[in-house]
């Protein structure tokens, strides 16, 4: 068990400054909320610690730089990655999935196949889109079954010897369903293709070990994480890392330029191209430590609790319809209530203090396969408690109320 | 619940958007105008015929909100056996009440100038009328 009291008071935004008290954020998997511990860290490393890294030969630019690479660390062991240098700093999951979409560019060729799954955020679809039709690979699309779990024999015979790339998430956005990745991830062995995996909703929910999972590739934000905006991970095998060919070039990642010639540096470094988001790097290590000192494991626990309880509300209601599987989700759930346009209900639910996510949540093919255009979404995190809820299934029924 | 929810979700734009006035898909339309928002996925085909420059049908088939469907039927009925010319006037008056508050508005557009109050909802009440404004300025512009 957590203690939501507890963690809730770390965190500003509640704390009722600014008429936000009765605040209720039910939007985490778009962002979630910052606790003390990484807004002082920002504060700090500004105020006091501040300095480009990697260039300067002074105290505070040796200083900042220990503090950026320490970040590196904190991150490759809570990836428990084998070797730091595994980890490369970005800007955002979208940024990772697009390094590595282009980077493969060069070694991908008309008859390859790209595989994606329906289920997957327009950032882990359109670089692969994008990149199949720069190459003249072809991009397939593992389909789903009603209840928004992958047909995993479709996806296992769409796995073939041309396949180069199978790009999936671990956890949905949309539905909060819970890919079993490891089962996945093993069926692509057998056919020797990469594996990148969209970690950016599993990461504040459950522990994540690349070494067990032994995927090639992994993303994540770590907004997604309590941490920063601004700051993103591209989690890679070494080997893999050097392979890509960089996405950007500029300053810290060369070893030698002269007028027709360069080289780059191996990975990380070498992927790092210009001054990183060095602040955001720091911050995103406390924000790592926040999440460990609470525990993945109970936070995945409270999580999956809220998220059966919200059903179980939810259905007291009879003209909710509950979209994605039902039981075991992250903590994420999306829903319809009685034809009324999710806009709507997010306007009028936004009234009452609840904050939610309403339309295609940046997946529109998984609109179409489900057949729906736009869901309401309520995402919860270690903040939230079943009184949230009662108060959104209270909230909904003035929805029904007013719209009816 | 704020006063000004109430006065957004009344009964004008409620009915408006339940009696499915001007609601009619006709892919037999002389003109048909696409109005897409991509934030929401709100999505209307708008249906015109018109004799000489005087739309004489018009009608709007899709999917969309309480306030962008009230707000599309407004239109369809608002633009019948109006000239080219008169529906650029007929439209920018609307634009323009529903950025303040007009005493003489009708019901319905007062309730609709109310979605700007809040968040990310003024675009639901201009979606279409900014998709017939923009083929009308293209047609004009040839
Ligand atoms: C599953 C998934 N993938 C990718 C992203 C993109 O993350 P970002 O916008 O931080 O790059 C998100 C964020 O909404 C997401 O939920």
């Amino acid at each position: 068990m957590i203690d939501v009291a507890k963690i809730k008071s770390q965190f500003p935004i509640f704390s009722g400054k600014h008429g936000l008290n009765s605040l209720i954020y039910l939007d985490n998997a778009a962002t979630t909320q910052k606790p003390m511990v990484v807004l002082e860290r920002l504060q700090q490393f500004y105020s006091y610690q501040y300095a480009s890294i990697h260039r300067g030969i002074y105290q505070l630019a040796h200083q900042a730089t220990a503090y950026y690479e320490a970040a590196r660390h904190k991150t490759a062991s809570f990836l428990n990655a084998e070797n730091h240098d595994e980890v490369v700093f970005c800007k955002s999951t979208t940024e990772a999935l697009n390094m590595v979409a282009q980077g493969l560019k060069s070694r991908i060729k008309a008859g390859d196949e790209i595989l994606t799954t329906a289920l997957e955020h327009h950032a882990n679809y359109l670089p692969w889109q994008i990149l199949c039709k720069q190459t003249g690979a072809s991009f397939r699309v593992a389909p789903i079954k009603p209840d928004g779990t992958l047909d995993l024999n479709t996806l296992q015979t769409m796995i073939s010897g041309n396949t180069k790339v199978l790009a999936l998430t671990h956890i949905s956005n949309t539905l909060g369903t819970i890919n079993p990745v490891q089962e996945i991830i093993s069926m692509a062995r057998q056919r020797g293709c990469l594996v990148v995996l969209d970690a950016a909703q599993s990461i504040a929910f459950d522990k994540i070990d690349v070494q067990t999972l032994d995927c090639d590739f992994l993303a994540f934000s770590g907004h997604k994480i309590f941490g920063p905006t601004g700051i993103g991970v591209l989690y890679g095998k070494l080997g893999a890392l050097n392979e890509l060919q960089p996405y950007q070039y500029g300053g810290a990642m060369i070893v030698e330029v002269t007028q027709q010639e360069s080289t780059f540096k191996q990975a990380p470094h070498g992927l790092e191209a210009g001054t990183p988001p060095i602040a955001e790097a720091i911050a995103l290590g406390s924000a790592l430590d926040f999440v460990t000192e609470i525990g993945l494991n109970k936070i995945k626990h409270h999580g999956q609790s809220l998220s059966e309880y919200a059903k179980e509300r939810l259905r007291t209601i009879p003209e909710i319809r509950l979209e994605g599987p039902l039981r075991d989700t992250g903590g994420i759930i999306s829903f319809h209530l009685d034809g009324i346009h999710p806009h709507d209900i997010a306007t009028i639910l936004g009234d009452q203090g609840i904050a939610v996510r309403a339309g295609h949540h940046c997946c529109q093919p998984l609109m179409q396969a489900l057949g729906i255009i736009g869901t309401t979404r309520a995402s919860f995190s270690i903040y939230n408690n079943e009184d949230d809820i009662d108060q959104l299934v209270e909230a909904l029924r003035t929805v029904k109320k007013i719209m009816s | 619940m704020r006063d000004s929810l109430k006065k957004l979700y009344q009964q004008v734009i409620l009915e408006r958007q339940k009696s499915n006035a001007g609601f009619k898909k006709r892919d037999d339309a002389e003109i048909i105008i696409k109005a897409y928002n991509p934030l929401c996925g709100d999505k209307f085909n708008i249906y015109l015929d018109f004799e000489g420059d005087k739309v004489v049908q018009a009608s709007y088939h899709g999917y969309g909100c309480a306030l962008s469907k009230a707000s599309t039927s407004l239109m369809v009925e608002t633009i019948m056996n109006k000239s080219v010319s008169e529906l650029i006037l007929v439209i920018e008056d609307y634009l323009k009440k529903l950025r303040q508050d007009h005493e003489h508005s009708e019901e319905l557009v007062k309730a609709l100038a109310l979605a700007r109050n809040f968040p990310g909802r003024e675009q639901c009440t201009v979606l279409s009328w900014d998709a017939l404004k923009t083929y009308l300025k293209n047609k004009t512009d040839k």
